[in-house]
């Protein structure tokens, strides 16, 4: 009789192995929102002072000087095909809210400076555009690839990240409950 | 007698256990030389850089440490690092920066603490107990073998193998028949075979139908029941977490509902065929006939759709609804401001800043009727310029601008 206790040890031993895969697996899966999700969401955004892509002087943004507005913050690059999916969404919702103090920011990521011109004057924006020289504004967002679109509030923190191309229902939701808010 | 038997024994048990410690030694061995720290001098910057980079996840790549991958982002991780050891930040600081950035997931090994803790442990917990499941198989193989050898036994290296037994027992019935052996050598052999057969663990039954040996069955029908049980539970706690990580992520095409008296911005709504709008507009007030936020959408969606009249309607609905709906009041002072009565559209659009004084669309809306309509000018410029403060970006900021210099040039009075 002495199988007895190591066939229970090798049952016990596969019993705890698939529960310890299963856990894992489920965790894993689980987690994988959490890898998208972004630890600013809540915390101040990371302060930049971004040039213009169109090289005038006065079309540089800082963030600061926004301070007490709604701001969205894309990041976007020519190459990127999903940034044209939602390009139609941020021009919409810039010309609807901008009178709102609603103020919308495009950042070029990782792009060559003639083709995100190019793409730019294709693309009907008409906000603010900037260039993220050397990726220090996207390395601080903790951006995973673009499209990406975090919306700041008034006092400066990160309200909400859209991961992926933005749709109009999710910016203007995101907006209207900033601008709708307590304290407005 | 006893030291001849066990010699034999001793070398099968090493025989066993060697290649095991041998094993366990060089793994050791392997593990202290690969976790000691470096020797000789102190590495240089662009190592030190290196060695953070590759303790950080390349965050556009899949599985690929931003010192190893050729992703322009991963080089400007790099590039920051260096940057940073240059300023004086310690590697943990560096470290934590990209941590508040992108969360625990950047880093290559997981942090101590939750489940990273449990991803730390589980591999150890894992190696040992292979190691001792490994082990006491070992020792049931020794055990084992030292049980086939008994005390007296002429034929040690018999296999243990019941039908082996079987078989030589049927040969040497075979060969005293033939007359190669004679009666007592058959005897003698004969009762070696059968006290090696008895000394065999019993043979496990067959397993029966439902008319079986029930308590021949039962361990190991409860094993497999155990096993079928747990397994079960864990592709069902697989799916519970499978399902509550999609349950979790966000409905991106949920609408958002404003409250009643809420600044919207002129204009916002969804973008759709200017008669539908109009018709879902209508349903909701009808719906909601009370609700003042439904009839600011239905007078927007009648401005879109060129019925000024109309919108202007609702927008009185809502106002009367809501006194300090601020996108109401602007809208109707400027029905007011129209119609020729500047004073009455200054007081519906100061009421509407009353209840949401950084309204920008409500200060453009009265520096405009202060400065043509009332003409008073230090009231308008203040007016204005609160606008260009409250919406630097406005869609009304060139004729704001050039508003203020008409005013400042005195040319509007």
């Amino acid at each position: 009789m002495p199988r007895r206790p190591t066939r229970a040890l090798a049952v016990g031993g596969v019993v705890v192995a698939v529960l310890t895969v299963a856990l894992l697996l489920g965790s894993g899966l689980g987690h994988r929102d959490s890898l998208a999700a972004a630890p600013l969401v809540r915390r101040p955004a990371p302060h930049f002072a971004l040039p213009a892509l169109d090289g005038r002087r006065d079309g540089a943004v800082r963030l600061a000087d926004l301070r007490g507005h709604v701001v969205v913050v894309n990041f976007w690059a020519s190459w990127c095909d999903e940034c044209r999916t939602e390009q139609a969404a941020l021009n919409r919702m810039w010309e609807r809210f901008r009178d709102a103090g609603v103020v919308v920011v495009g950042v070029d990521f990782e792009d060559a400076v003639g083709d995100a011109r190019a793409y730019v004057a294709r693309s009907g924006a008409s906000y603010p555009i900037v260039v993220d020289t050397a990726s220090r504004t996207a390395l601080a967002y903790g951006l995973r690839g673009v499209p990406e679109t975090y919306v700041v509030d008034a006092s400066g923190r990160i309200a909400d990240r859209v991961v992926g191309p933005a749709t109009s229902p999710r910016l203007e939701r995101a907006v209207t409950r900033l601008l709708t808010g307590p304290g407005r | 007698m006893t030291a001849v038997r066990r010699r034999p024994e001793r070398r099968h048990r090493l025989a066993v256990l060697g290649p095991v410690v041998l094993a366990v030694v060089v793994a050791v061995a392997a593990l202290l030389v690969t976790a000691a720290p470096g020797r000789g001098e102190a590495p240089t910057r662009a190592e030190q850089a290196r060695e953070i980079a590759s303790t950080l996840h390349c965050p556009v790549c899949q599985d690929l440490s931003a010192a190893d991958s050729p992703a322009p982002l991963a080089r400007q991780m790099r590039l920051q690092i260096r940057h940073r050891l240059a300023a004086g930040d310690s590697p943990r600081r560096i470290r934590q920066r990209f941590v508040a950035s992108y969360g625990p997931s950047v880093l290559m090994t997981p942090p101590d603490r939750g489940w990273g803790r449990a991803a730390r442990v589980l591999p150890g917990t894992l190696l040992a107990g292979g190691l001792l499941g490994g082990l006491l198989l070992v020792r049931r193989g020794v055990h084992e073998g030292r049980s086939g050898r008994q005390p007296g036994a002429g034929l040690s290296r018999v296999p243990l193998d019941r039908g082996l037994l079987d078989r030589q027992l049927r040969d040497l019935a075979d060969d005293r028949a033939a007359g190669r052996v004679g009666e007592e050598e058959h005897a003698t052999l004969r009762a070696d075979l059968e006290r090696q057969s008895a000394a065999l663990p019993p043979e496990p039954r067959p397993c029966a139908g439902a008319g079986g040996d029930a308590p021949g069955r039962t361990p190991r029908h409860a094993l497999r029941a155990a096993v079928g049980l747990l397994a079960t539970g864990a592709v069902v706690a697989s799916s519970v977490l499978l399902a509550g990580s999609l349950a979790h992520r966000p409905a991106a095409a949920a609408g958002s509902e404003t409250s009643p008296g809420a600044v919207r911005p002129p204009g916002a709504g969804p973008g759709r065929d200017p008669l539908a709008a109009v018709a879902a507009a209508v349903t909701e007030v009808r719906r909601s006939p009370r609700r003042a936020s439904a009839h600011v959408e239905l007078a927007r969606a009648y401005a879109a759709a060129g019925r000024r009249r109309l919108a202007a309607v609702e927008y009185l609905a809502a106002s009367r609804l809501d006194p300090g709906n601020a996108e109401a009041g602007t809208a109707l002072a400027m029905v007011a401001y129209e119609a020729g009565s500047a004073r009455q559209a200054e007081a519906l659009v100061t009421r509407a800043l009353a209840a949401h004084p950084s309204y920008p669309e409500a200060l453009y809306t009265r520096g405009l009727i202060r400065a043509l309509g009332l003409h008073r000018s230090a009231a308008a410029i203040r007016d204005l310029e609160a606008y260009q403060r409250a919406a630097p970006l406005g869609s009304h900021r060139a004729t704001v601008a050039t508003v203020l210099a008409l005013l400042a040039r005195g040319a509007i009075r």
